[in-house]
């Protein structure tokens, strides 16, 4: 099921399958932090801003940007 | 030759090891906001000029440093071009490298942090890469200078290998033959009217980046907007979906074609006690009391208490000593061998008076520079960079970052707040990693307006704290200006036009506090800090010692004194007397406010000096009251920001902005010292 990164629990592991369309200032935003579609995210925090992790290392994205990440989550 | 590289991977530390300049190493993203140079003799002949750039994540810039990097990076043609990144994240950095190969740069890359990855675990075998990138790969350890020889060997081979023969071909093969169609539109010449590009940035690359979506590229390249429209489209339609995904992802394929075999990393991503304490701080609730221990054990009681009282109450008056009243004798160890070698080797009163005076460079100027405020800036700049080191910052950042989109900014602007508590200059420069002008223009405002520098904190501090219920006092004053921060930065992003900017960064792990880099970064700021400050400090002892000069003196004709006031800094007195009233302070406040144009700190000074004399006297009524004290520190704070930051001020936002925060940040200040000062009437205080 398709869903943005917004609306992820904390502890899931997500897989991002795209953008939404619309504000592409946001998207390259996210993309110059190297998330593309494809990568595997790990949820570790929703509040204050969502926090996750992918490979090594952890970044932060408040929920504008977080809500223009589509994913789908693992079962 | 250039240094790049993303935020946080050592880029800094490596520019240290070569060049052995110290540029800023920290735990926080951002910290180059500007291009620095150094010389690195790498053994072969002539050194080179070494350009550390700003962090940058892409070739296609967000922010102002990530522009400032990527143009450097293309401004002249580079002998070589240093690609650092951390070897733990090889796989999320290698498309940048694919990149700027493809773009005909000469890329050397290095696996910096190595240590850490073999600790987690790693494996690359950096002499396959090589071969397939067709570039040097190199392991190093940055801050410990390992891999630094292997480095100078892979430079002479880069320096003799044949210049790249095409230029952005990976792109014409994504894209299509649409990226020369506008290539050729891409002025030919630089700085003919249309183009203004950096000099060695590739007219494909340009089109490309055009293509991506670079606005400012775009701008500059000179092609009419709807021509990349149109060939944006066609893109669009060719990888069907948005260009610049399409490029990531492009790249993002070939790195990993390219690193198949060659790295091996251990399944399942760590998760450390660190991380999970790195988390901890950032929780709303549970971040909060170490929030609340990093400001009482580091900022009040070291610096407040210890550096700003103790520490200055020895160095001023016994390793310093004061300036005697006339028929005492003098004190201290300094001052009064000093002021009767002045007196002796200059007669004359009026000269020796501007060396060793009431306003001498010797006995006020520097006196103050080194025995009040060096300890201050000292102990906080320590604080500072330890909690800097340590990774706290972007937990912090992201604890704010709701509060501080009330305000019209982000989460990213907590930093630059908490070095103005440092230093407000310093941290106007760094307003420069802020995105919007928005949000650059509120950020300068609450700076200059409502965070103290550290000196005159630490003084205030220490002020406060000296008298009964101290610390009560001191959280009032605190707790007055977070909302005044908060009141004028709420109506700040109503009225300064724009939206608000959103939030990202990258949560560098925690660690803990290099000595080494705690020390250098410390000695780096107070070296810049004195630098600029020790200068204005003695100008200002100039200038209030010829203010202070008698108007006969100063004239030559002694009936001057009957018709004017005794002097000039007098005359000024009596002109701001009615704001004094105001506020309620003694007549003498006047000086220390006017002193405060000068430095904010210095005036700090002024006010300490003189709830020491009140003190020290037995006529009542030059006591301060809580009340006067409080408001009279409030408004001091408020008030205008030191020269240096005016000048820094002007220099960043421009003269218009500068004026227009210049003027709001008085009105400001007197109105909500004037206000203070009644609702504490009206509560009782005396």
């Amino acid at each position: 099921m398709s869903t943005t990164l917004a609306n992820i629990r904390s502890g899931v592991n997500v897989t991002v399958t795209g953008f939404v369309d619309g504000d592409e200032g946001a998207v390259r935003k996210i993309l110059a932090l190297g998330i593309i579609p494809g990568d595997v995210l790990l949820v570790l925090a929703v509040w204050p801003a969502v926090v996750f992790e992918v490979g090594s290392t952890s970044y932060a994205l408040d929920n504008e940007l977080a809500g223009r990440i589509l994913v789908t989550a693992e079962t | 030759m250039l240094l790049v590289g993303r935020p946080n991977v050592g880029k800094s530390a490596l520019f240290g090891a070569l060049t052995g300049r110290h540029a800023h190493v920290s735990n926080y993203p951002g910290t180059t906001v500007s291009v620095s140079s150094g010389r690195w003799d790498a053994g072969l002949g002539e050194p080179f000029e070494l350009i550390d750039t700003p962090g940058a994540y892409s070739l296609l810039p967000v922010t102002e440093e990530e522009r400032v990097a990527r143009d450097a990076l293309f401004a002249a043609p580079a002998a070589a071009v240093l690609h650092v990144v951390e070897a733990a994240n090889l796989d999320r950095t290698l498309p940048t490298t694919v990149e700027m190969i493809d773009a005909g740069l000469r890329v050397i890359l290095l696996l910096n942090m190595w240590d850490e990855a073999e600790r987690l675990g790693i494996q690359i075998d950096a002499d396959a890469l090589a071969d397939r990138l067709g570039c040097p790969v190199i392991k190093t350890v940055a801050v410990r200078r390992k891999g630094i020889d292997k480095l100078q060997l892979a430079l002479q081979a880069v320096l003799e290998s044949e210049p790249p023969t095409e230029v952005g071909r990976l792109w014409v093969e994504e894209f299509g033959p649409i990226v020369d169609e506008l290539a050729e539109r891409v002025s030919e010449t630089p700085n003919n009217g249309a183009r203004d590009l950096p000099g060695a940035l590739p007219r494909r690359i340009a089109a490309v980046l055009a293509l991506r979506g670079s606005r400012d590229i775009t701008e500059r390249s000179g092609i009419e907007l709807s021509l990349v429209e149109d060939a944006r489209r066609q893109v669009a339609q060719r990888v069907a979906g948005m260009p610049p995904v399409a490029a990531i992802l492009a790249l993002r394929e070939r790195s990993s074609v390219l690193l198949d075999g060659i790295l091996a990393s251990p399944q399942s991503p760590s998760k450390t006690f660190q991380h999970r304490f790195g988390l901890l701080l950032a929780h709303p609730i549970w971040g909060l009391p170490f929030l609340g221990a990093v400001l009482y054990f580091g900022f009040y009681q070291l610096v407040g208490v210890l550096a700003a009282g103790e520490l200055v109450a020895f160095l001023e008056e016994t390793v310093f000593g004061k300036v005697p009243l006339p028929g005492q004798p003098s004190e201290g160890w300094i001052m009064p061998s000093v002021i009767s070698g002045v007196e002796t080797v200059l007669p004359w009163d009026w000269l020796s008076s501007l060396f060793v005076g009431k306003y001498g460079i010797l006995t006020l100027g520097i006196t103050y520079a080194l025995a009040l405020v060096l300890p201050v800036v000292g102990a906080f700049f320590i604080i500072f960079s330890m909690v800097e080191d340590s990774g706290y910052f972007p937990r912090l950042a992201l604890l704010c970052d709701r509060l501080f989109k009330r305000v019209g900014l982000n989460g990213r602007a907590v930093i630059t707040m908490v070095l103005g508590l440092g230093c407000a200059t310093m941290a106007t420069v760094t307003t420069r990693t802020l995105e919007s002008r928005r949000e650059r223009v509120i950020a300068t405002l609450l700076l200059v307006l409502t965070i103290p520098c550290s000196a005159q904190l630490g003084l205030i501090t220490a002020l406060l704290a000296s008298r009964d219920d101290g610390f009560a006092l001191w959280a009032t004053y605190v707790g007055c200006l977070i909302l005044m921060f908060a009141v004028v930065g709420f109506f700040a992003a109503k009225l300064v036009p724009g939206r608000n900017a959103t939030f990202h960064m990258e949560l560098v792990p925690m660690r803990w506090p290099r000595i080494r880099n705690v020390l250098q970064k410390t000695w780096n700021r107070l070296y810049w800090y004195f630098k600029e400050v020790v200068p204005l400090f003695i100008y200002a002892s100039i200038l209030l010692w010829l203010l202070d000069m008698r108007s006969s003196t100063l004239f030559g004709f002694a009936d001057v004194e009957q018709t004017m006031a005794a002097n000039t800094l007098d005359w000024i007195k009596t002109l701001i007397e009615p704001v004094m009233v105001l506020l309620s302070q003694p007549r003498e406040a006047a000086e220390s406010f006017l002193i405060g144009f000068f430095r904010r700190d210095f005036g700090a000074v002024g006010l300490y000096e003189l709830n020491k004399a009140g003190e020290l006297s037995n006529n009542d009524a030059l006591k301060l009251s809580d009340r006067q004290m409080l408001v009279g520190c409030f408004t001091m704070t408020l008030f205008v920001p030191c020269v240096a930051s005016f000048m820094m001020m002007w220099k960043e936002r421009g003269s218009r902005a500068a004026l227009a925060i210049f003027a709001a940040v008085t009105v400001l200040a007197v109105g909500a010292g004037a206000t203070l000062n009644q609702v504490l009437m009206a509560m009782g205080w005396r």
